[in-house]
């Protein structure tokens, strides 16, 4: 069974960012997706994410939510004591892509968060500044 | 804006509070008081690392809190206050006056809640404990700095209308 991945994000962005993703890969299973709305609940977030990651309790499963400091990811910090769970920040489509193929890769899942949030990190580039380096 | 501010927010430390309040009066001391986080070290440590760069956080519970507020009230850098409940607010009645601006930011949606606006949802004893705030100060509804803040007038109706 693969890692589980679980987008905790302030309103639908994890939704949609999962129907980005597949837009590109095509469809992909063992993504789960939290959306906190105006008028939820922390209690009820922290429930859907243990709910969440009890079924990959064999795999593990890693958190991704959109803003460190934010609420998504201050509810899901509290599960990093969880055995084999790890929550990454700032979450953006090339980490999530980078997620999606690792998950095939057989690692441990602190190595593979370790290179999402590389590959994130690689993925944000001012454009002009790219091309002032090759001209 | 008064130096300190009250602010009921079940969320405590999150993307309104960073991106909002804290940038926007350039906040650079923050109280958590709650009974709950103040006994819990896990989420007092998520908290702790939650915070914003640039900026002191204590974190107290409401006994803590009323005990040292007059000591608060001689600094005189803006404090942000965040509370996790009107009940809590409820506590630190005596506490407010026309020095301390009261805002209500994010209360969720639980069953006998009425929607006051889209981030804050009250149930009848938690409308009541406002009314009699409201007796002594204004308080408002106020999701980030930049948005209209709204005075709570119509509870009366809410009251009345029977929840």
């Amino acid at each position: 069974m693969m890692v589980g991945i679980v987008l905790v994000t302030h309103g639908r962005f994890g939704e949609e960012l999962k129907k980005s993703a597949e837009m590109i890969l095509g469809s992909q299973e063992g993504v789960e997706t939290i959306s906190m709305e105006y008028g939820s609940s922390l209690a009820d977030v922290a429930d859907e994410i243990e709910k969440m990651i009890a079924r990959y309790e064999d795999s593990g499963a890693i958190v991704f939510t959109d803003m460190f400091g934010g609420s998504p990811s201050n509810v899901a910090m509290a599960y990093l004591g969880s055995k084999n769970v790890e929550v990454v920040s700032g979450v953006n489509l090339p980490m999530l892509i980078k997620a999606l193929g690792l998950r095939r890769e057989n690692k441990s899942i602190r190595v593979m968060c370790n290179e999402c949030a590389d590959s994130a990190r690689q993925s944000i580039i001012v454009a002009g500044e790219l091309l002032k380096e090759t001209s | 804006m008064k130096k300190i501010i009250f602010r009921v927010d079940d969320r405590l430390i999150h993307g309104q509070v960073i991106e909002g309040w804290v940038k926007y009066y350039k906040i650079h001391r923050i109280m958590v008081v709650s009974d709950r986080i103040a006994g819990d070290s896990l989420q007092r440590m998520i908290y702790q690392s939650a915070l914003p760069s640039g900026c002191t956080l204590e974190i107290m519970n409401v006994e803590q809190f009323i005990s040292s507020f007059e000591k608060l009230k001689a600094v005189k850098d803006y404090t942000l206050v965040l509370m996790e409940s009107v009940e809590d607010l409820a506590r630190c009645t005596d506490l407010i006056d026309n020095d301390v601006y009261v805002n209500i930011g994010c209360v969720a949606c639980r069953e006998h809640k009425v929607e006051v606006s889209n981030t804050v949802f009250l149930d009848l004893d938690e409308i009541e404990q406002v009314c009699s705030i409201r007796d002594t100060v204004e308080v408002y509804i106020h999701k980030v700095p930049w948005e209209p803040s709204v005075e709570i007038r119509n509870f009366s109706k809410l009251l009345k209308g029977g929840l």
